[in-house]
């Protein structure tokens, strides 16, 4: 039943939809954030919010901070001051690390007396959410074969870096945190991996990229951010 | 580095772990023997047992360091950033390495048993101390330990579970310092200090400084020499548990002191009063329980009835002024979601009744803490009155204390809805209180004296049941009637 004051209570309540639609879109949040080493800065009031279902690029020189700022997404490390927020809770409150992400931050450290299989098996055994048969898939969409026998102590730069690719993604993870995806791979693998990040941008998975190669950035990336002066700056 | 060790290891480790038990636990059967022959004594399996397995040359040179050598690898291994987002949070990582270093620990102490019982053939089994144990020269783990343990099969068990804690909380610990530091090089010193401290504790440390001995935490032997109670390390293991998971979680803790300081402030009071009771002629724990909680039926003793007026009613007062600050402002918002005053009522009674039974729980382990800090007697019976059963006690003390503190808050809770004042409600419950003194009144009714005095507990019950079914078919009534 529609009163006499609805036209005034219609727009109010179409205000607060949009609003709503805003706050859910806004997937990770940093929110005046500094960050020092033996006091030397990093990150100094870094606000930065980041939309569900967008692929960021960050890019930066060496030592600017791109994996630091990855680990502070992942409650790795904790802001000296702000806060970072996924999905509206505070990380590093309890401990916790958020839900639904696929890392790869520096090397993994695999086992390496085992085969690729057995090392992403360990991985999945945690949280138990796949199978095998899920594995072998993951395996072969990044170009390893799961039934090799070949121990990751034998793996080459690029094999071990498909592997990193392989954990990130194989438990069907909503967000991937990818510090340089493409190091050490062949130019084949590269358009390989570039196909698969795509068909995940589709999907509308929420990436966040590194790079030096600045191809990468520009066919992936919706917006790209660039570390200057101790915090980013959004420069697509 | 570490995984790669690790591998290397894994097909040697276990039968290298059984040759050297093996070697350790043979020159402990050859001395028992050696003993058992100078001193014309009999032996049993239990001699063996206990030495092998309290061996604390054995743990001290060869299981401290190969358990923490897989402490440290599962701390290393499993932080990692892959790792890590799959546990979810750094206490899952914490559990996560301990069950780990538990299947270690579990393995270790299984092959120990399978050295044990290949080394036992052909020792005579008996379910008593030998006359090698009851011997007073004090040059077995044995002869120590039957002085204070009757049963050689419960002896053995402690010494099981003293390992078990003992390296748990161990590992614990190197987890939490890992934590803090983050680095490996600075955990592999921590831990090898941790080592060379155990030796150098236990082999140059005098009889007198028997605590600060690490074999005293995990040899039964040294524990009864050191302590003279086997349930005390355990205490030690459970304050370290309890410094840990105030550290970790100082931020969580102080939110939650700010928040119910009143109860933490009045739980204090509790454990000061408590401990404040005399104690001097009191032989066991469940003498000291008796008279924390003996409360009065008469007007003149002034000190049990303080004591309970502080512990009962000190408690319904600070349920009540909680209570009250955590709804002030939320009731009506609360009560247009029950739709029903009484649904509503229903929920925040069964909080209340839960919070009594957690609060009896806290004061019945309290009362046995502070007794055994006191140095009384670990015993399950009262020496002053030794035909009072120990059921009856702990039926009174648990089922009618519950009965009348949930009487107490729904007393204050009706009078509070009468007056709209909660400070007549609380007035008048102190005063009845006071002035009580028939068992039919549902005041003072779960104070210990009325066991004491060959009362029924189970009359007691009724009275109480009776007088709880007409306050809250009063409350409810004029909850419909009254205000709604």
């Amino acid at each position: 039943m529609v009163d006499g004051n609805s036209n005034e209570y219609f727009p109010s309540f179409a205000k607060k939809n949009v609003l709503e639609k805003v706050i859910n879109m806004v997937h990770i949040e940093l929110q005046d954030v500094c960050k020092s080493f033996k006091g030397v800065p990093v990150f100094q009031h870094v606000n930065v919010m980041i939309e569900k279902g967008k692929t960021y690029g960050i890019m930066g020189p060496n030592g600017s901070g791109k994996s630091v700022f990855f680990k502070l997404i992942c409650g790795f490390l904790k802001p000296d001051t702000g806060i970072v927020r996924v999905d509206g809770k505070e990380i590093g409150l309890n401990n916790r690390f958020p839900d639904h992400f696929g890392i790869i931050i520096e090397r993994p450290g695999y086992i390496s007396n085992k085969t690729g299989f057995q090392n992403l098996k360990e991985l999945a055994l945690i949280k138990n959410q796949i199978d095998d048969q899920k594995i072998r898939k993951t395996m072969e969409r990044v170009g390893l074969d799961p039934d090799a026998k070949q121990k990751v102590k034998h793996y080459s730069l690029g094999m071990k870096q498909k592997l990193a690719l392989a954990q990130a993604i194989m438990e069907d993870q909503q967000t991937l945190i990818l510090d340089e995806p493409f190091n050490a791979l062949d130019r084949t693998s590269v358009d390989n991996i570039r196909q698969m990040l795509l068909s995940f941008k589709t999907e509308g998975k929420t990436m966040l990229i590194t790079s030096h190669n600045q191809e990468d950035i520009d066919i992936l990336c919706d917006h790209v951010f660039e570390i200057n002066q101790y915090t980013l700056q959004q420069i697509k | 580095m570490f995984r790669i060790f690790h591998s290397k290891l894994d097909y040697f480790k276990w039968s290298v772990v059984a040759c050297i038990i093996y070697l350790y636990s043979l020159r402990s059967k050859e001395y028992i023997f050696f003993l058992s022959y100078t001193g014309k004594k009999e032996v049993n399996i239990w001699d063996f047992i206990i030495s092998y397995f309290g061996n604390p040359y054995l743990v001290t040179y060869f299981i401290f360091p190969f358990l923490c050598f897989y402490s440290v690898f599962y701390i290393v291994s499993y932080y990692e950033y892959v790792v890590l987002i799959r546990l979810g949070s750094l206490n899952r990582w914490v559990y996560q390495t301990t069950i780990r270093f538990l299947e270690i620990l579990i393995t270790t102490i299984f092959i120990w048993s399978c050295v044990s019982l290949i080394l036992l053939k052909g020792v005579s089994f008996s379910s008593s101390w030998s006359t090698l144990s009851k011997d007073y020269m004090l040059l077995t783990e044995t002869q120590t330990i039957q002085k204070f343990i009757h049963d050689p099969f419960v002896a053995f068990l402690w010494q099981i579970l003293l390992l078990f804690f003992f390296f748990i909380c161990l590992h614990i610990i190197f987890c939490f310092f890992y934590l803090l530091i983050q680095r490996v090089r600075v955990l592999i010193v921590f831990v090898f200090s941790i080592w060379v401290y155990t030796i150098v504790s236990f082999k140059r440390f005098p009889n007198h400084l028997g605590e600060f001995k690490i074999p005293s935490y995990f040899s039964l032997t040294q524990t009864l020499e050191t302590f003279r109670h086997q349930a005390f390390p355990f205490f030690v293991f459970f304050f370290i548990a309890c410094v840990l998971v105030v550290l970790w979680n100082r931020r969580r803790i102080m939110e939650f002191f700010s928040q119910y300081k009143h109860m933490v402030l009045f739980l204090l009071t509790v454990f000061v009063v408590m401990w404040v009771q005399q104690s001097k002629n009191m032989k066991t724990s469940m003498d000291f329980f008796g008279v924390v909680f003996l409360g009065t039926t008469k007007h003149l003793r002034l000190l049990p009835l303080l004591t309970y007026m502080i512990i009962y009613v000190g408690f319904v007062y600070i349920v009540n002024v909680c209570w009250e600050r955590e709804k002030k402002n939320m009731i009506y918002y609360e009560l247009i979601r029950y739709s029903s005053v009484l649904k509503w009522l229903k929920k925040e009674t069964l909080m209340v009744t839960w919070l009594a039974l957690l609060y009896l729980v806290f004061l019945f382990f309290v009362s046995l803490a502070i007794s055994l800090l006191k140095g009384l007697s670990f015993r399950f019976f009262t020496s002053f009155q030794q035909d009072i059963s120990l059921f009856s006690l702990l039926y009174h003390f648990f089922i009618n204390g519950y009965l009348q503190i949930v009487v107490y808050v729904l007393f204050v809770m009706l009078f509070n809805f009468l007056t709209r004042n909660r400070f007549y409600g609380i007035a008048l419950l102190v005063i009845i209180t006071g002035c009580s003194t028939s068992p039919f009144i549902p005041f003072k009714l779960n104070s210990l004296i009325y066991v004491f005095e060959g009362r029924s507990v189970y009359l007691i019950s009724l009275v109480l049941i009776l007088w709880l079914t007409g306050i809250v078919m009063s409350i409810s009534l004029l909850l419909r009637r009254k205000m709604f």
